[in-house]
């Protein structure tokens, strides 16, 4: 089916062009399970408490649901290369999703959605076994 | 990297976790040390604290007994700090009276400064108390529980003069040391975490770092050994001086 031009998105930058992303690896530690939505209202809510939203565009932040694992209470969140800090210090000033306490670890730093998986979430790649 | 945490309660004083969940938590957190402390005032019983405090040991976490003073005065500031510190290896003592944060800058026996801002409008703090707290080697202590538990206005303010106190202590080259002051095992957190939010506040990560590693660490050993009887309060340990001096 062909797009209409009113649907088209624009083409791929070029990679000078394009904004250098980072994924921040975090962890949930909390006495039950913890539903994705809640926690996600929580790390909005701090981040834009202590970054404003002027800091939060900035940052370029977006909390990815599509890599949150629920078992294991881990998740990436994207952002720029120069607003890593400030998304670090804006995480910990979370303290509660829904009714239970929290504490959200940021367990590190990645390029790729796949090297953060490989390097936080145990996640192995087939060519490991080769 | 061995990161400390200088000011935690347990269950044994105001908090409300046991020691054990304390520190298994800080354990999980990436600490290698605390330092659990005991709010100390006129009529508390140090004693007791570390006897409780000595029999408990958590896997190879490195847990060393602190005392937080609650000094209402400086006359009271000095009889509180005589009475403990040959018993414990951190003297921290709690800011917020202008009189107590001089006081504490004035004596060397004082091994932190913490939160010198708090309850106040101001910073709490002048060139005088940071010139004497450096001459005297206290080390000015942020405690991250009272941003934690404040929000929008009281918090904005407190963490401006936070951002004051720790540019004032860089430049005149005062110690900073970072920690939680965490009153159950919520209120913990990631080191790493801490140094970002300093880092937002002007202190750059290297410092930051030494916040959390290198100063409490250099601190708790020279009090070891001054508890052990192998250094004298006061004295700088030289090694290998001129022999014909």
């Amino acid at each position: 089916m062909k797009m209409s031009e009113e649907d088209r998105k624009p083409n791929f930058l070029s990679p000078s062009l394009r904004f250098k992303r980072r994924y921040i690896a975090y962890r949930v530690l909390s006495e039950k399970e913890v539903d994705f939505k809640e926690l996600s209202i929580a790390m909005w809510n701090s981040m834009l408490d202590y970054l404003g939203e002027k800091g939060v565009a900035e940052s370029r932040v977006w909390v990815l649901k599509s890599t949150y694992d629920a078992e294991k209470k881990m998740g990436l969140i994207r952002c720029i290369h120069t607003g890593t800090e400030n998304v670090r210090a804006a995480l910990s000033f979370v303290q509660k999703v829904g009714d239970q306490s929290v504490v959200i670890q940021v367990l590190g730093l990645s390029g790729t959605i796949k090297a953060a998986k490989q390097k936080f979430f145990g996640e192995r790649s087939l060519e490991a076994f080769v | 990297m061995k990161f400390i945490d200088s000011q935690i309660f347990t269950n044994l004083c105001i908090g409300q976790d046991s020691v054990e969940d304390m520190v298994r938590s800080a354990k999980d957190l990436g600490y290698s040390g605390v330092v659990v402390n005991c709010n100390y005032n006129a009529n508390s019983d140090i004693r007791g604290f570390l006897d409780k405090l000595n029999a408990i040991k958590v896997d190879d976490m490195e847990i060393v007994a602190g005392v937080t003073i609650d000094a209402k005065d400086v006359i009271e500031l000095k009889g509180l700090i005589s009475k403990v510190r040959e018993q414990v290896e951190l003297v921290i003592v709690r800011g917020g009276r202008y009189a107590v944060n001089r006081g504490a800058c004035e004596d060397s026996r004082v091994d932190i400064l913490m939160n010198p801002h708090a309850g106040r409008i101001d910073n709490g703090l002048d060139e005088a108390c940071l010139g004497l707290a450096k001459k005297n080697n206290v080390a000015i202590g942020i405690s991250f529980r009272p941003i934690l538990k404040t929000y929008r206005r009281q918090r904005a303010q407190m963490l401006q003069n936070v951002a004051t106190n720790l540019k004032l202590c860089r430049e005149l080259g005062v110690k900073i040391i970072g920690c939680s002051g965490a009153q159950n095992k919520w209120e913990l957190r990631d080191a790493r975490q801490m140094i970002a939010v300093a880092d937002s506040f002007g202190l750059d990560l290297g410092k930051g770092f030494s916040a959390l590693t290198t100063t409490p660490i250099e601190i708790l050993q020279k009090n070891k050994k001054i508890l052990a009887g192998e250094q004298v309060r006061g004295a700088e340990m030289v090694i290998g001086g001129n022999e014909n001096v």
